[in-house]
């Protein structure tokens, strides 16, 4: 049987640092993402739909997770830092006036927001890069919020076939100012915290969709 | 604990050995991208793929290359959690119950995020042969499960597995080996009486244990069973009764008396011991062990009165032969029988007809308050008698000819009353007093409920209203006159005299006719005396009036019809 392998990432046999096989991961899955060409193997808009539920629940768990893992290892004052608002990344709310258009609006605002996961994982791995469990933990949201977004273009596809889905912004971090280390540890955790809140309001909005699929499959 | 992100992939080379220059590639793909591993003459490659890409689709194949070509494999396509072979349950360990010589517990703990079904499978140690645990019996999301049919004092290993429960994934691996071994055997099932034939007859209540088996080796007797089927049971069943008879060796054939299990032979009878308004309390003897045919599970009790739906008591133990019925009916026949079942059937025993009682407690009390009730109105009539309420009077119609009833009126000779009660009919005419009167005449009851009718066996608290009381402190105050009464003329002129409904006893001033003549030209509202007036030869008659007169308390008398004053009494045309 043929198949086809885009953005292979070649192992060894031996084993490799876990931090650099996720950050390679991560650069290909952005890549691939940046194309547009990802496929939605899964052709059931209610396996979708099904699937795309747990997954958002999934991602928001281990976000509260991993905030709980950021705030350990920031040192003293780490709940202060949780609780300062930035406006340099985008927000979490939805707009939209049906499950639809919120679903839309839910995944351009993921698409906006997993690079700034990318980037807190870059400034937390240049500040330490011996924290472990942290760096490995982001990398794995990156790659599950990737995956959430997939997820939700395949639902897209399904609900709104004459609907493109919107090109996701092009390197949003790239307009951030410089930022300090006190900086960069509150922009770490509100990146999180708007990881978190959007998750949560993902996973509602596709509840509310359960009715909408057509297919029995 | 987290999914490794590893996967490991396993393949046969093939009928061909391969050369040393053949190499595998091992694909995973999982959307957006694909994650490679390469190797030479291998037949199992590992990819890492940074996260266990949980709730997503995840193709996997494998591509062989040597120098003459290359070949792919058949692609896997599943969701990921298909891919995944759980860790061994954790802490599996084996304990040993005190008193529990043919079972061992396994516990475990759940390691897994997913849920999970398990495996279970034990062994003596030693031995190689391992008994499996049927999977339906730890389908569940469980952490411990007993195993049975032990030997006692062995040791036994134990090792345990799990899947996703939805059956979806591979095995875990076995878990590594537990070890415990079974407590000595209890004494009490054995017997060492070999002059003895013990016959032992098992019975598991309501546990429906299955293949129930005994032996006897090395003078110890064995019983094992096993546990109901269906998982179900395993979550409810939480002890075994186990049961069994001696028979002297002399009833052996007590045995063939049990061949087979039979329902009983009888049931039993039933008695009351004790019975009460609202309560029975029952009692019935014990079927002998030859009718019961198996071990007794439970008696039932049924009881009805009357046309009303039968109830029941059922699934009362079987070791007592007694009980107690309440919430009855008082004073109702009540037929009750007692059912006795076992596990094949069940006989219902004779009927017994019971009868609850009165309420005794509130007649007993009842007489209580007449008894007093009445002593409490002699002494009230003696020392504060009753004075008539004139306005409790009525005029009314009288005619010998038309049996008029009139309520609560009673007559009574004065002085021939020692307090008996006038409620009696043959005490309806008396001879009146010739002092009084001026002819024999007959008094009779006029209209006197009391006299006319039987005596009235009820207690009033009305003194006005219970003619019997009325009646026993009542005088004679009004006689009936007839012309020609036996042939008998009066020789004077038949006094006048009005009658009422009253039941009033008369007044004292009665007694003197002058005042009474003067009061009856004055109509009051109060009780009149009933006035005698005769008329010789009179062939028309006028319907009675009742004349209004002064009322007397207790003696009646007779007076003259004032001058003018309507006659106010017919007489009878016929003898009376």
């Amino acid at each position: 049987m043929n198949g086809h392998a885009r953005n292979m990432l070649w192992q060894a046999h031996r084993t490799q640092p876990t931090a650099m096989v996720l950050l390679t991961l991560i650069l290909l899955a952005m890549n691939e993402f940046g194309n547009g060409t990802a496929q939605c193997i899964e052709k059931s808009c209610s396996k979708n739909l099904h699937k795309g539920i747990k997954l958002s629940k999934f991602v928001k768990r281990a976000t509260a997770e991993l905030i709980k893992t950021y705030q350990a290892a920031q040192g003293n004052f780490a709940e202060q830092f949780c609780t300062m608002s930035m406006d340099s990344m985008p927000s979490s709310t939805l707009w939209g006036s049906s499950p639809a258009e919120r679903l839309q609006s839910a995944y351009i605002r993921l698409t906006e927001l997993l690079p700034h996961v990318t980037m807190v994982l870059q400034q937390q791995s240049d500040l330490n890069p011996y924290l472990g469990s942290l760096l490995s933990d982001l990398a794995r949201l990156v790659i599950h919020g990737r995956h959430l977004a997939l997820r939700l273009s395949c639902i897209l596809q399904k609900l709104q076939p004459n609907v493109a889905l919107p090109e996701p912004a092009v390197g949003p971090t790239a307009l951030l100012p410089p930022q300090n280390i006190f900086q960069q540890k509150v922009y770490g955790c509100a990146v999180l915290t708007r990881v978190q809140k959007l998750t949560l309001l993902t996973a509602r909005e596709l509840k509310s969709l359960r009715g909408q699929c057509t297919d029995k499959t | 604990k987290r999914v490794s992100p590893n996967l490991t992939c396993h393949w046969d080379p093939g009928e061909h050995a391969p050369d040393s220059n053949t190499s595998y590639i091992l694909y995973a793909h999982v959307e957006p991208y694909s994650v490679v591993s390469y190797k030479k003459l291998a037949n199992n490659l590992t990819v890492d793929l940074g996260s266990f890409p949980i709730y997503m689709e995840t193709k996997v194949w494998v591509e062989v290359k040597n120098e003459l070509g290359s070949v792919n494999s058949t692609e896997l396509l599943a969701h990921a959690e298909c891919f995944v072979k759980p860790n061994p349950p954790s802490n599996v360990m084996l304990i040993p119950e005190a008193n529990f010589s043919m079972s061992l517990i396994v516990n475990w703990t759940h390691s897994f995020y997913l849920k999970l079904k398990y495996n279970i499978r034990y062994c003596q140690a030693g031995s190689s042969v391992w008994n499996e645990v049927p999977q339906s019996a730890t389908e569940s999301y469980i952490e411990s499960f007993r195993l049975q049919f032990l030997q006692p004092y062995t040791d036994y290993v134990v090792q345990m597995r799990c899947i996703n429960q939805k059956g979806i994934g591979y095995w875990s691996d076995w878990s590594p080996n537990a070890t415990a071994r079974t407590p000595e055997a209890s004494k009490s099932l054995l017997t060492n009486h070999p002059d003895l034939i013990m016959w032992f007859y098992l019975s598991v209540l309501r546990a429906g244990a299955e293949q129930v088996r005994w032996s006897v080796r090395d003078g110890q007797l064995w019983v094992d069973w096993l546990p109901p089927s269906g998982s179900k049971w395993l979550l409810r069943v939480f002890e075994y009764v186990l049961e069994w008879v001696s028979v002297p060796e002399g009833k052996r054939d007590c045995r063939k008396s049990w061949p087979k299990k039979k329902s009983p032979l009888r049931g039993p009878s039933v008695e009351a011991t004790e019975t009460q308004k609202t309560v029975f309390h029952l009692k019935w003897e014990e079927i002998p062990v030859t009718s019961q045919r198996g071990f007794l599970t439970n008696y039932t009790i049924f009881y009805k009165t009357g046309d009303n739906e039968q109830c029941k008591r059922n699934w009362l133990s079987p070791t007592k032969c007694y009980f107690t019925l309440t919430e009855l009916a008082s004073a109702s026949r009540y037929v009750v029988c007692v059912m006795a079942s076992n596990m094949e059937g069940s006989v219902n025993g004779s009927e017994s007809i019971l009868y609850t009682k009165y309420g005794m407690y509130f007649v007993k009390c009842n007489t209580t308050q007449l008894y007093l009730h009445l002593a409490f109105s002699v002494i009230k009539n003696h020392f504060w008698p009753h004075i008539p309420n004139p306005s409790h009077s009525t005029i009314a119609n009288w005619s010998p000819d038309c049996p008029t009833r009139l309520p609560d009126l009673s007559i009574m000779e004065v002085g021939m009353f020692d307090g008996k009660s006038l409620c009696e009919e043959d005490k309806t005419v008396l001879p009146l007093k010739k002092d009084k009167y001026f002819s024999e005449e007959h008094s009779s009851g006029i209209g006197g409920s009391s006299c006319m009718s039987s005596p009235r066996q009820s207690v009033s608290d009305n003194d006005e209203g219970d003619s019997c009381q009325t009646t026993a402190s009542t005088m004679q105050y009004s006689s009936v006159v007839a012309s020609g009464y036996k042939g008998q003329t009066p020789s004077l002129q038949a006094p006048v005299f009005a009658r009422s409904e009253s039941t009033q006893p008369l007044l004292e001033s009665e007694e003197h006719p002058e005042h009474l003549l003067e009061g009856s030209r004055h109509w009051t509202s109060g009780q009149g005396i009933e006035q005698q007036q005769m008329q010789e030869g009179k062939s028309s008659y006028n319907s009675l009036n009742f004349c209004p007169v002064a009322k007397k308390k207790y003696t009646p008398t007779l007076t003259e019809d004032p001058p003018g004053l309507t006659p106010c009494y017919m007489p009878q045309q016929s003898g009376h």
